[in-house]
């Protein structure tokens, strides 16, 4: 078996000599560079813009504003582009960073200079800078992903509930700009031949990008193709188009040549997707006797002034822990700000830090344990839907993480745990997200030198997909994994899953797994057809394979490899495809992974910085592919959301609502010296309700109630309830 | 980056003739600070005098102390500078990443521009980066900035962590120009902004930073350097405290509590100072130094944190020094 | 195994248009990259990172910033570790370059290399060369570099997907074994 085996990535080797290749590592003849100009300002109106200084530089190439840019053929399809206008739409600025114009020229250097010589003369409006400012237009927003991702949801009698309550909280929650961070700016290769557009893009969706981009140029989607071999680091901000691919793609068309655009760092700040700021409101009541009866959650996140994007916090709320009532409510607020992205977590990150928070709250208030009363309040069902979760493990999660932590040596108040110079504190939250499906293909081919190749266009991001598939494939048609190789990466390839919201492993490995089973159950068929098959005659159901050999089950010495059945048959491959139909998911069910964070803060108490010493996650997420990539992954998603907790946020100017720190000298994301010992563990339970592979998602519910179970632990350390993110020495001073 | 005409000279007598013939040269040595500075067009010389190869390194010991090359390395790893001014080194490690420190130079840090973010991005006002135009901080965020010694017009923060440890050991800088060397403090290499921001230092046109001298102190070798940041490494200091004192007898006869990250130019606490000396040196005086090294503060709403930030540097550095 | 993609572009010539029609008066340099002399004009606003990059098709040394602030474009000149986006090529006349590319003895992988993809040093693999070139660079520094050592001294390179645990590990075996190979 290759699957649950701690397999070294695929592209290992590739990744430490320096030899793979990311979108602005590859290179055409003839290719150019683009640069792309932005607005100085964060609300008006272009009055003029003279680009003759940067045509007349040196190597200047091209120069396209919205005066001369070509007509854009449709209009966005909601969140596929980030916005509702495609770049350069007319003479109306909308938000800070906002590009006006792009250059292209012979060098980088010549591009990157003549795009400070466009000069625009700016009627500039007063911006909307803040949530706070924007309260005022809190509205419920017009959304189409109703009603799987629901804004506006009650059930049972939230307020009554409340009133009847033992006892009550009301709380406001706070969470700002956060940014995605990737290591890899976005970047765009594109170019034309003919009337056919190539586009190598920093991508985690390529056949979801092709339409869009096909639908801005007036293209039939076939004469388009997408390109997205690995990504470095995306996190959400490449799951959607963004104005870089499309202005790139036009400025290709316009000089005639290849045409590299890799965006600036502070642009992939300010452009290119961010979390935008929550306020969440959470009222709870609960009985003496540690049962909840009620919550109600409101939220108002920031969204551009020209749509409305719900960042869908209430996602947790109904459904991690049994309720009698449950009122949401999200509402969005108009500002001058860049168009937003789903960004890891989207909705749960946020949520569960508000809903994790206010349990230990109501905790401290019932002087309950954290865990005692999550565990009095377990949901067997999912509430809204009232089927079983087709598995869930969260109470082992408990007793697993409680255990390695070493739970029960935390003190009952807080305050109570020193060390020397340090405070310490001990805090806890559960996980959840629910797991979602896409549509996936896959093509597995076995070829008549007996290795196989897996064809899927699922991009590689990190996550170790590319690992994960190949070993799926290989268990699938009983071929080592060293002799599978792995196509991704191009819309050439089947459509995949986009590599996001936990679906690889679920919707597009199912995909991989039932192309792999179908491609050695047609190797099979050919051999117990074939007379001069070792296997001729057997039912075909009896034919196992391993080791790049078919067998008989009964009888394992008779048998023959792929390699002598297909060249003996002139065969030189045999190709299948397999199909991930997420209408196929079993009804009786509803889907999640679960899990359950313990974490260690120490906190000088003359310097108060808050220091993770030591966090345990346990996560049971279906049956671990590879416990190698699986247990890196985790302690990613944990530390990402320990940046989140305790150092990211992008702030801004209060009087434009620019971003001050649009660089990661000032946007602070952990650095090795922050992380202590992150201590990852599975409840592996293979979950076959939800996949056939008995695997589910991984990447996002590792990092869903960290935030949480931080600021729990400053408030068991110290304390101090910090209710709005992040958690920085200035929120902790000494009373 | 705007385009520039490139010089590298080979004697300190060319470099100074290469800046002072062109009104808009600008001098780069390990360009740490100065190529991002260029690449957001913050500062657009026409001829970047590039003094590498000016024979300006290495330290040079003598009974008066230690002479240090402008143009050596912040990677400096010599086990004579640890102990002779611990806190100096201390304060080298904690000022930026190996890669980073491989490359700074000395003189560079201590003429490294301030950390405002309104100073670094130029769609805001900033009458530092253009004489006249006002300061986006006043109004805007200043969670990161100064609480000591800003004005109307500029509210930044320095922040070299190598120079408030120089400050505290009482070195100078010494420059070369045209009419010759001349040494200045490094308490008064900055200038404070006043409602001339722009005039950010005590160099006057086509001067050239050779060397600091560090000189030999009763107090350097009982010193260290406390920063406090955000995240565990590789930040700009919140606030960060260098600290010598020189006892005999038990009571503190002088000392030096200099600040970092706290006012637009490495900030000497003096009130600070009078109250270590005369005592012994002990958790209430430490308590006392800690409280006067906040004398003269003017916080804002949103860096008001800064000052308990202040006493908290202060108090943990001195303490480290009982043990010392 | 990979297949497919990934070498798309590579050994391609280089595009027509040259550095002296920037305006700027190119300058010629030559540098030692990985052992190889090269003499090449380059414009002096070019990093030493985007020369590597863009002019001699090394696109190992990874660009995640051009501010300094992430490690990513670590390489070793004259063989101390560097950020080499904070930096112009036309100020390392006779330098020596080395980059990712040039740790490997041909298929021999270095043993920091070899450590990485043991334990597993890495997600997206975008910070991988600069992590892997600076802790090249420690080890040069500091050959009996302890384990509490490491997360300081490699605070200096970012890694979004914060591999950092196994970055650790990675360090400290590539450490272990080289002080047995001496």
């Amino acid at each position: 078996m290759a699957i649950g085996r701690p397999l070294s990535r695929v592209e290992a080797r590739d990744k430490v000599t320096g030899a793979a290749r990311y979108t602005a590592d590859t290179r055409l003849p003839g290719m150019v560079y683009a640069a792309l100009m932005s607005s100085a300002v964060s609300a008006g109106r272009v009055r003029a813009i003279d680009t003759a200084r940067a045509e007349a530089a040196p190597g200047v190439l091209a120069v396209i504003t919205h005066l001369n840019r070509p007509q854009w053929h449709s209009t966005p399809a909601a969140l596929r582009y980030v916005e509702t206008r495609f770049p350069l739409a007319d003479e109306h600025i909308h938000h800070h960073g906002q590009y006006l114009a792009v250059v292209v020229a012979g060098t980088r250097e010549q591009a990157a200079h003549a795009a400070g010589l466009v000069a625009v003369d700016y009627e500039t409006r007063p911006a909307v800078p803040t949530l706070d400012a924007a309260l005022p237009d809190a509205h419920q927003p017009v959304w189409r992903f109703e009603p799987e991702f629901p804004t506006l949801l009650a059930l049972g009698d939230p307020e009554a509930r409340l009133a009847a309550a033992d006892v009550r909280l009301d709380l406001e929650y706070r969470t700002p700009y956060n940014s995605h961070a990737p290591m890899e700016p976005n970047a765009t290769l594109a170019h034309w031949d003919g009337g056919s557009l190539t586009v190598h893009e920093t991508s985690q969706q390529v056949h979801l990008d092709r339409p869009v981009i096909a639908g801005a140029l007036g293209l039939p989607p076939d004469r388009v193709r997408v390109v997205s071999t690995l990504v470095g680091g995306a996190f959400g901000n490449k799951t959607a188009v963004w104005a870089h691919t499309l202005l790139a793609a036009v400025a290709a068309r316009q000089v005639g040549r290849p045409v590299q655009l890799v965006v600036t760092r502070k642009q992939v700040f300010t452009c290119h997707g961010h979390q935008p700021p929550i306020i969440q409101r959470l009222r709870v009541g609960a009985n003496r006797d540690g049962t909840l009866q009620a919550i109600t959650h409101h939220t108002v996140n920031g969204t551009p002034v020209l749509f409305d994007r719900p960042e869908a916090a209430i996602s947790p709320t109904g459904t991690v822990y049994a309720l009698r009532s449950v009122g949401v409510r999200v509402e969005v607020a108009g500002m001058h700000m860049p168009a937003p992205a789903t960004m890891r977590t989207p909705g749960d990150g946020p949520g569960m830090f508000a809903v994790g928070s206010a349990l230990d709250e109501m905790a401290y208030a019932l002087e309950l344990d954290p865990i005692e009363l999550r565990r009095r309040n377990h949901l067997a069902v999912h509430p809204l839907l009232g089927r079983p979760w087709s598995g869930k493990q969260l109470l082992e999660c408990y007793d697993v993480g409680a255990e390695r932590f070493g739970w029960e040596r935390r003190a009952p108040r807080p305050r109570m745990m020193r060390d020397g110079a340090d405070w310490v504190g001990f805090g806890m939250s559960s996980a959840q997200r629910l797991e979602h499906h896409a549509a996936a293909r896959a093509a597995v081919e076995i070829r008549d030198d007996g290795s196989a190749e897996v064809r899927t266009a699922a991009p590689e991001i990190g996550t170790g997909n590319l690992t994960t598939l190949t070993q799926i494939a290989a268990d699938g048609t009983g071929i080592a994994p060293s002799q599978v190789d792995i196509r991704s990466g191009d819309t050439t390839l089947p459509e995949s899953a986009p590599t996001s919201g936990s679906r690889t492993t679920g919707s597009t490995g199912t995909a991989v797994h039932l192309a792999a089973l179908r491609a050695r159950q047609a190797a099979a068929r050919l051999a117990v057809a074939d007379p001069r098959s070792p296997l001729h005659g057997l039912p075909a159901e009896r034919v196992g394979a391993a080791r790049g050999r078919l067998y008989d089950v009964d009888v394992p010495r008779r048998g023959e490899t792929y390699r002598d059945l297909l060249r003996r048959n002139g065969r030189r491959s045999i190709v299948e495809q397999g199909f991930h139909d997420p209408a196929g998911a079993d009804p009786r069910f509803a889907y999640a992974t679960f899990g359950a964070h313990f974490t260690e803060v120490r906190i000088d108490d003359t310097l108060r910085r808050v220091r993770v010493t030591r966090h345990v996650g346990v996560f049971a997420v279906g049956r671990v592919l590879n416990p190698k990539t699986a247990r890196n992954q985790a302690q990613g998603g944990i530390i990402y959301a320990l940046g989140g907790a305790l150092m990211e946020d992008l702030a801004t100017d209060p009087v434009t609502g620019r971003f001050i720190a649009p660089a990661l000298t000032d946007y602070h994301v952990p650095v090795n010296a922050d992380v202590g010992d992150i201590d990852v563990s599975f409840v592996e339970e293979p979950d076959y309700n939800a996949h056939p592979l008995g695997a589910k998602g991984l990447g996002e519910v590792v990092a869903v109630g960290v935030h949480a179970s931080i600021a729990n632990a400053v408030y068991h350390a110290i304390g101090i309830r910090v209710r709005d993110l992040p958690i920085t020495p200035d929120k902790l001073l000494r009373p | 980056m705007d385009t520039f005409e490139y010089k590298r000279p080979g004697t300190v007598r060319e470099a100074l003739r290469l800046i002072a013939t062109h009104p808009d040269a600008e001098i780069i040595a390990g360009g740490t600070d100065l190529v991002t500075l260029l690449r957001d067009r913050v500062r657009t010389p026409a001829r970047l005098v590039d003094i590498n190869g000016l024979p300006l390194d290495g330290l040079r010991w003598s009974r008066d102390g230690v002479r240090i090359g402008a143009l050596c390395r912040n990677a400096v790893d010599d086990p004579r500078l640890a102990a002779a001014y611990p806190v100096l080194v201390r304060a080298l490690r904690s000022g930026a990443s190996p890669q980073i420190r491989n490359r700074a130079t000395f003189g560079g840090n201590l003429l490294q521009g301030v950390r405002c973010p309104y100073f670094r991005l130029p769609e805001f006002a900033c009458g530092r980066r253009e004489p006249g135009t006002g300061c986006a901080a006043i109004e805007g965020d200043g969670r990161l900035l100064g609480i000591f010694g800003t004005s109307a017009a500029c509210i930044a923060v320095h922040p070299s962590d190598c120079a408030v440890a120089l400050l505290a050991l009482d070195a100078t800088v010494v420059v070369e120009g045209a009419r010759g060397t001349r040494r200045i403090p490094v308490g008064d290499l900055h200038r404070l902004p006043g409602d001339t921001p722009h005039v950010e230092h005590a160099l006057r046109d086509g001067e050239l930073v050779v060397a600091v001298e560090v000189p030999a102190s009763p107090f350097a070798a009982r010193s260290t350097y406390v920063k406090f940041r955000e995240r565990a490494s590789y930040a700009f200091a919140l606030a960060s405290a260098a600290v010598a004192v020189h006892s005999e007898r038990g009571v503190v006869r002088d000392a030096r509590v200099c600040l970092g990250g706290v006012a637009p130019k490495p900030w000497r606490a003096h009130t600070a100072e009078s109250a270590l000396r005369g005592r012994r040196l002990d958790a209430a005086a430490i308590e006392a130094a800690a409280e006067a090294a906040t004398a003269g503060a003017a916080p804002r709403p949103d860096n008001a944190y800064k000052v308990e930030l202040v006493r908290g540097v202060v108090r943990r550095a001195l303490t480290e020094l009982l043990v010392k | 195994m990979l297949a497919g993609g990934l070498s798309l572009g590579a050994g391609l010539a280089a595009p027509p248009v040259r550095a002296e029609a920037s305006g700027a008066k190119p300058e010629i340099l030559t540098l030692v990259v990985n052992g190889d002399r090269v003499r090449l004009e380059v414009d002096v606003r070019a990093s030493l990172l985007d020369t590597l990059r863009d002019r001699l098709r090394l696109t190992g040394t990874k660009k995640g910033c051009d501010q300094g602030a992430c490690g990513a474009c670590t390489v070793l000149l004259d063989g101390r570790r560097v950020l080499s986006c904070l930096t112009l090529a036309v100020m390392h006349e006779g330098s020596e370059v080395t980059t990712v590319e040039g740790l490997a003895e041909g298929d021999r992988l270095h043993p920091v290399q070899r450590a990485f993809v043991d334990h597993d040093g890495f997600q997206c693999g975008f910070c991988t060369s600069g992590q892997i070139m600076s802790a090249v660079g420690l080890l040069a520094e500091r050959p009996r570099v302890t384990a509490a050592e490491i997360p300081e001294l490699m605070s200096g390179n970012l890694c979004r997907c914060a591999a950092y645990s196994n970055i650790r590990d990675a360090i400290e075996a590539a450490a272990h074994l080289s002080r047995e190979g001496e």
